[in-house]
Order: structure tokens, then C-alpha cells, then sequence
């Protein structure tokens, strides 16, 4: 029983160290879980894209406070030369955390096929991201071409977000497995690791050969797992925490009554939706789908449960998609009297709906499905709640799968990274969930392979009409992300994103 | 001799029914591939995972692989982490064990006393708020217990940190959390047993020969209430790893019960199982050096362990 107790007390005095959050330029921020690997190919999670941002970066920097724009990153110039071949010229002089020195090399390692789910001893979670690269050429030691498989609309995109974060291949090629590899999260960011507890914290420290002009605002950064709530909000209050994450809006009077505390944060690109299983019995009716749609009331879930600190989007689709964003396009249209005509033609008769539910996965779930449950109610829909305890049993297949939660993050500013990722052919939903028409799989492979702007708006138009008439799910409002801040200390400016930007871009102390 | 190898063979037949039950009430109700990967993954890749772990194999199968590698002393790898389970779990346990220990101590400082304070008086007022006192302790849950005096002496009075371990008051709350309820169990338990042996003729017969009350509590009666309480130490032993899991959650303390509920939500098995292994044989072996030490503390339990003479040696 001796010899455990000096570990004891080397794992406290390090949290100690964790959590104090004393010195001038530290920061400790309170969040609800950590990754379990800081590997962007590995974990793809909303706590893993937080740490994302501050350890790597892209070959094209997708620009959050310029509106989604493509600006050089890594790379300082790129060439579309078609539809399925991209060159890239690298950024000289800069340095991963390791010592090495970006070049070509490092971008082969980046996209090695380990890394792209084609080693069946690795298992990663990039595939539906990065499935579509056939190969990188090195044309010299500054510059690549990536060649995909298939003619590629969003080709570029897939090179300025999640995953396709720069790694070095040095670190790549020295590690004895890939699990060795990932745990060292070397990038060339302006933070880089200092130490990584699964399940309890990570730290960061700043990086000093980091190229970029928005250095790193901290000299530390510890990010520290305090799973309740309300533990967060007291060490925010009491002064142990700087930043805390995942606070709803039930909070916000009591951060904001607190003279040295206050809230930020807001909507993410991200909307928060459902699924609808139309292979199973009731659901296999369009008008019943439309009918649950139709009978939402999406402003009100927007005002109750975010404080109105949130939006409703016009359809699937975000204003960073830029020049594929239709901004004449209508907003959901919410109609009970409109819902009960279509129950009636249907001949809906009260069959009972199953909506199962993992409460606490997104903000405000069961309260959510609750009042969603009274709309339908509204409309004559019966819809019966079932509260599950896993994504497994969510998700299993049974004829009593008719509808679940989701979310539709842009993972790129695009439709492709959005709507036809989560309701498209490589969705993982198709036959199971639903089968698209032959109709819209044609407007789909439009609108993954051409170029032409306009066209491509004409299609993702033609697309959302289908949808509307055949719904394969429900937009409910776009998601938000809010903190609790020491307003005393820091002044915080986050990116309307999942990523939590730690250079003096985003945080400064007072 | 037979008695112990008969406790030790009761005590594996329950470890093994533990592993059985914990291995098949989790695989039955939860995918560790979706735990992990959440509900944006492809079907490929959650397959591939499925694949790599052996999880495609029927349970029967896998509880046996599981079964095979205990035998070797061998836990398994965490599915979230790909880390030996043991070395995981064995880097949470000193937090763990620096909030159960004191806690214990607490326990039995502040019960015991207060127990026996309550009998002497019994009746009266002291006695009364003693028991309301102990009863509100044991029925107020320990997350709550835990939140309340957070908002006391974090939020409203500034003094001790609410999470984590900053210093040494950091212990201050978890283990008063954990130790409140505890302790009230104590001084019940040690109350009804002290008024139970006080009402003795062995007492009468002391106090008729003039012992003082002091003396005859010392000498005749707290031996006496020996035994309930290592009984009541072997089972709170229990009850304190569950107030663990529950305080390390509210408290964000680093400890063996917050790994146990992470791993519970993501179906790390390897991680589940060798924190229930563990908590299962220091409940057991807890029992057992309380069965032992009733033998130490009371003779006569002793003597009827041993095996009776045969007649016709009795006889001779």
C-alpha cells in the first residue's frame, strides 16, 4: 500500500498545477470531457476539434472572422488545375513542434492511407473526409498534387478543414505504432502539447517557432475535465476557472449577474436537426414526413431554449457557403393547419411514432423532444418518446426506429459538406435510414462533380425542392456554442465555429 | 482451516458471478464502436473497429477470451485509449484511496462518539438531536450534499476551490461529503448497540458493585459493541467506493469512480471490469478480514469454528 501513494501525490500536485490557473498569462478552461486522442483522423468530436485548432494547421486556412474565405496557410499558393487535381506550394521556414521542417514529405505522410481508413489495422474516422484522395505527387520538396479519385467540387475545401490537418512525417515514420504516433499531436500550431491525461486534462504550452502573425495568447492552456454543470459555473464564479464550455441558457443570468463573469459565444456552423427512418411502417409516408416538418415551430425552440441567441436557418444551408449560399431561399414553413390536411390525406389514423432520445448529448435534448412532442400533439401526430442511454441503442435497427436527434456541421462551406454529407449516398443512412430517388442521386453526383457555380446553385435549389416533398429529416435551429469567461482577466472574441481559437485573434488578458 | 478455504471459495464463485453479470449487462445494452465513435461515423469504419476488437465473435466467445486473459493476470486493452486497462485504472486509484481513507477515518472518529454520547443520554434531548441529525445526514444524497457546500464555501464565502486538487483544502469538501453520511450510520449503528449492551444484567450486576458509569462503559460495554461495528466497517467499506463515484463526479476529482462512469458511457469494457474486479475483492476481502477478526475480538466465535472432536475420540 506504500509505494502507490508518492504517484498519488505526483498525479494531484500536477492537477493542482492544472487547475490553479494563477499565473498572469495561464489559462484554465472547465470542459466536459477531453479527447481520448488528439488525432484529428482518429477522434472527430466537438472536444477534439476544440484542442484541433491551437496544435495544426491546413494546407488553405478557412477564414472564420473573414467569412469562410480561403486564404494561404501552410501552403502559400494553390492551383485548381482540374476537377480531380490540386497543386499546392508550401510556406517556407515552418517548423512542427518536433523540430522538423515542413515539406513535401510531410504532406505524403499527412495523407498516407493509414490515415485515410484503408489499413484495416488502424482504425480511423476520416474515411467520409478524406476517402476521395487517390494519391499525393511530389513535383519537388516545396511543392504536391493531390490527385483524387473522382471529379471533386469541394476538392479545395477538403484541404482548408477537418481533418486534413499537416503532421510530420518524421514523427509519422519514427513512431513503433500509430497509437504512438497520435498520442504525440504534433502539428506545426501555435500551441503545442505538453501533456495529455485521458479522461482528466490536456495542456498546452505556447510554441515559440510558431510562423504565423497570431501567436499563441497564453503561455499555458489547460483544459481540465469537470463533468457537472454546476461544479463549472462555481469554479467560474469562485476564480479556478478562466473559460468554461457547454453552458445553456439557463445559466446565462447567473454568469451574467456575477460582476467578474460573463457569457460569449454563439451560434457554430452547425444545425441541429433530426432523422426520419422512412423504411419503417407510418414514416414510409412522405406526407406524414412533411406533416411532422410542417408542424414545428422552429423560432420558438430558438427563443426558449437559447435565449434567442440563436438562429433559424433558411433551409440546409449557412451563409459561409458563399457564393452556394441562396439567399432568397424561404425559411421552413411552420403550418399546423397545412399538417393536419396532409395527416388527413394520408389517412393517418394515430399510429404511434417512436422519437428515442439520448438526453445531455446536445444542449437542451429531452426538453427539446418534450416540446417537440406537444408541436406533433398539436397536429395530431402521436408521437411516443423513448429515452435510450447509449448511440448505440439509438440507432439500432428495429421497426420502431421512426425518428433521432443529429446534427449537420458545415464541415465545409459548402452543400456538399453539409446537407448531401448527412443525406447523401455516403451518409452510412442510405437503406438503412431511407433511398433516395434515382432523381435526386443524379442531382446529387451534379452536384459532388461540377465546377460551374451556377449550375451547382440550380442543382442544391432543385435538391432542397425534393427534399421538401420527401423529407429524410427536420431542421430544427442553428446550433450555439456559449462559454462562461472571467471578464476580470480576458476579453474573449471566439469564430463562429467548433474550434476554439486560443491566439490573440481570439483571447486577451486585461 | 476448512472455514477459510470455504470463505475463499465462496469469495471466487462471487467474483466470477461479478464478472459474469458486469460482462453481459454491458455488451447486451450498448455498441463500444458507437460509444466511441458517436452517430456521424460510417458504417465501414465502425465495422473495421468491430473487427479489430473481436466483437464480431459471439458473447459467449468473447466472455471466455476475457476470462482467459484474467487467468493471466491480464485485464485487457481499453477500447478508448488502446492502453492496458490496469495501467489505467491503477493511475486513478491513489486519488480514489486519498479521499476513502480519511473519510473512513472521519467516519469512525465522529460516529462512534457521537453514538455513544446519544446512548448515554438516551431519551433526552442530546439523544433526540443526535438521531435527527443522523437521519437527515443519511437521506440527503451526496451530490447534493456535495453541490450545497460547494455553494456555501466556494461560490458564497470564496474559501475552498470546488474542483480539482489546488491543495490541501481541496480534500475538505469531497471527504465531508462522503464522510457525513457515513459517520451518521456510525452513530446509529454504535447508539442502538451501546443502549442494546447497557441494558445487559452484566451492567446491573457492575453497577451494583458500585462501578462508576464511566467505568462500566469502558470496561463491560464498549467491547461489547466490538463486533456490530466491524461488521458495519466491511459494509460502509462498500457504501464509500459508491459515495466515490459519485462525489469524484461532482467534485471533477481524478479518481477511479469518474474513470468508472467515462468508461460505463463508452463501453470500455477492459476499464469496467477491472475497476468492478477491484472493488469486488476489497469488498470481499473487507468481509473476510471481518469474519477473521470477530474470531480476534470474541474468542467463543473462535472456538465454534473449530472442528468438533470425533465422538469416539471424545469418548477415549
Amino acid at each position: 500500500m506504500s509505494k502507490p501513494m508518492p504517484k498519488a501525490l505526483a498525479a494531484l500536485a500536477a492537477l493542482a498545477l492544472a487547475a490553479s490557473g494563477a499565473a498572469a498569462q495561464d489559462l484554465t478552461i472547465a470542459v466536459q470531457k477531453v479527447a481520448d486522442s488528439l488525432d484529428p483522423v482518429t477522434e472527430n468530436s466537438n472536444v477534439n476539434l476544440r484542442t484541433v485548432y491551437s496544435l495544426y494547421e491546413t494546407l488553405v486556412k478557412t477564414d472564420y472572422r473573414d467569412g469562410g474565405a480561403l486564404k494561404p496557410g501552410l501552403a502559400t499558393e494553390w492551383n485548381v488545375i482540374d476537377a480531380r487535381t490540386l497543386e499546392f506550394k508550401l510556406r517556407d521556414g515552418v517548423s512542427f513542434h518536433n523540430g522538423d521542417t515542413l515539406d513535401a514529405a510531410d504532406v505524403v505522410a499527412t495523407f498516407d492511407p493509414k490515415r485515410r481508413g484503408l489499413d484495416e489495422n488502424v482504425t480511423v474516422s476520416s474515411k467520409q473526409f478524406l476517402g476521395g484522395i487517390d494519391r499525393v505527387e511530389v513535383i519537388d520538396d516545396m511543392t504536391v498534387r493531390i490527385h483524387m479519385t473522382a471529379d471533386d467540387a469541394i476538392a479545395l475545401n477538403r484541404f482548408a478543414g477537418f481533418p486534413s490537418h499537416i503532421i510530420s512525417a518524421d514523427a509519422f515514420n519514427a513512431a513503433e505504432t500509430y497509437e504512438d504516433f497520435a498520442a504525440q499531436a504534433i502539428g506545426t500550431g501555435p500551441y503545442k502539447l505538453d501533456e495529455h491525461v485521458v479522461g482528466e486534462r490536456v495542456v498546452l504550452s505556447r510554441f515559440d517557432g510558431y510562423w504565423g502573425a497570431s501567436k499563441a495568447a497564453a503561455d499555458t492552456v489547460t483544459f481540465t475535465v469537470v463533468p457537472e454543470l454546476s461544479t463549472r459555473i462555481a469554479g467560474l464564479i469562485s476564480g479556478q476557472f478562466d473559460i468554461i464550455t457547454e453552458i445553456g441558457a439557463d445559466e446565462f443570468a447567473q454568469i451574467e449577474a456575477n460582476a467578474t463573469t460573463e457569457v460569449a459565444g454563439g451560434p457554430v456552423e452547425n444545425i441541429r436537426g433530426l432523422f426520419y427512418d422512412s423504411t419503417n411502417e407510418t414514416l414510409d409516408e412522405p406526407k406524414i414526413r412533411q406533416a411532422l416538418n410542417l408542424s414545428i415551430d422552429r423560432q420558438l425552440l430558438a427563443d426558449t431554449f437559447y435565449d434567442g441567441k440563436t438562429t433559424v436557418t433558411n433551409n440546409w444551408q449557412m451563409p459561409v457557403f458563399g457564393a452556394m449560399y441562396l439567399a432568397d431561399y424561404p425559411m421552413p414553413e411552420y403550418n399546423v393547419e397545412k399538417a393536419k390536411a396532409l395527416l388527413e390525406e394520408a389517412g393517418y389514423a394515430g399510429e404511434e411514432i417512436v422519437f428515442r432520445v439520448l438526453p445531455g448529448y446536445y444542449t437542451k435534448q429531452l426538453e427539446t423532444a418534450q416540446v417537440l412532442q406537444s408541436m406533433w400533439a398539436d397536429a395530431g401526430l402521436n408521437v411516443k418518446l423513448e429515452v435510450k442511454e447509449n448511440w448505440s441503442q439509438i440507432t439500432e435497427d428495429t421497426e420502431t426506429r421512426h425518428i433521432i436527434d443529429g446534427s449537420f456541421t458545415a464541415y465545409y462551406p459548402d452543400p456538399m459538406g453539409q446537407f448531401w454529407r448527412r443525406f447523401g449516398p455516403n451518409s452510412g443512412k442510405e437503406a438503412s435510414y431511407w433511398n433516395n430517388s434515382p432523381e435526386m442521386l443524379e442531382m446529387g453526383e451534379t452536384l459532388a462533380t461540377s465546377v460551374d457555380v451556377e449550375e451547382r446553385r440550380a442543382t442544391f435549389r432543385a435538391m432542397l425542392d425534393n427534399f421538401e416533398t420527401n423529407p429524410h429529416g427536420a431542421l430544427l435551429h442553428t446550433l450555439a456554442g456559449f462559454m462562461g469567461v472571467r471578464s476580470d482577466r480576458l476579453t474573449m472574441d471566439p469564430i463562429p465555429s467548433e474550434y476554439m481559437d486560443l491566439t490573440t485573434d481570439g483571447v486577451s488578458f486585461k | 482451516m476448512s472455514w477459510v478455504v470455504l470463505r475463499l471459495g465462496r469469495a471466487l464463485l462471487t467474483l466470477l458471478l461479478l464478472i459474469a453479470f458486469t460482462f453481459f449487462t454491458l455488451a447486451m445494452n450498448g455498441d463500444p464502436a458507437a460509444a466511441k465513435f458517436g452517430p456521424d461515423i460510417d458504417p465501414e469504419t465502425l465495422e473495421a473497429f468491430r473487427e479489430k476488437w473481436g466483437l464480431n465473435y459471439p458473447l459467449w466467445k468473447q466472455f471466455l477470451i476475457y476470462l482467459d486473459g484474467i487467468w493471466r493476470l491480464d485485464f485487457g486493452l481499453s477500447f478508448r485509449t488502446g492502453r492496458q486497462a490496469w495501467e489505467l485504472v491503477s493511475a486513478r486509484l491513489p486519488a480514489t484511496l486519498a479521499l476513502m481513507l480519511p473519510t473512513m477515518f472521519f467516519s469512525i472518529a465522529l460516529g462512534v462518539p457521537l453514538g455513544i454520547y446519544a446512548a448515554a443520554h438516551r431519551g433526552g434531548r442530546a439523544d433526540r438531536l443526535t438521531i435527527i441529525a443522523a437521519v437527515i445526514a443519511l437521506a440527503i444524497p451526496a451530490f447534493l450534499l456535495g453541490l450545497l457546500l460547494m455553494y456555501v464555501f466556494s461560490v458564497w464565502l470564496g474559501w475552498l476551490p470546488p474542483s480539482g486538487w489546488v491543495g490541501w483544502s481541496s480534500f475538505l469538501m469531497p471527504v465531508a461529503t462522503m464522510a457525513v453520511s457515513t459517520a451518521s450510520v456510525y452513530a446509529r449503528f454504535t447508539r442502538s448497540a451501546m443502549v442494546e449492551v447497557m441494558s445487559h444484567p452484566m451492567i446491573e450486576t457492575a453497577e451494583a458493585s458500585g462501578l462508576s458509569r464511566r467505568l462500566i462503559r469502558r470496561v463491560h460495554a464498549l467491547p461489547n459493541i466490538a463486533l456490530p461495528l466491524i461488521t458495519i466497517t466491511a459494509l460502509e467499506f462498500g457504501n464509500i467506493i459508491t459515495y466515490a463515484v459519485v462525489t469524484e463526479s461532482v467534485f471533477a476529482w481524478p479518481g477511479a469512480g469518474r474513470l468508472l462512469i467515462e468508461s460505463v458511457a463508452g463501453r470500455d469494457y477492459a476499464v469496467v471490469q477491472a475497476i468492478i474486479l477491484l472493488t469486488g475483492s476489497t469488498m470481499i476481502l473487507a468481509n473476510l478480514l471481518a469474519d477473521l477478526a470477530y474470531g480476534w475480538v470474541d474468542p467463543r466465535i473462535k472456538d465454534a469454528r473449530r472442528p468438533r472432536p470425533h465422538r469416539k475420540e471424545a469418548r477415549a
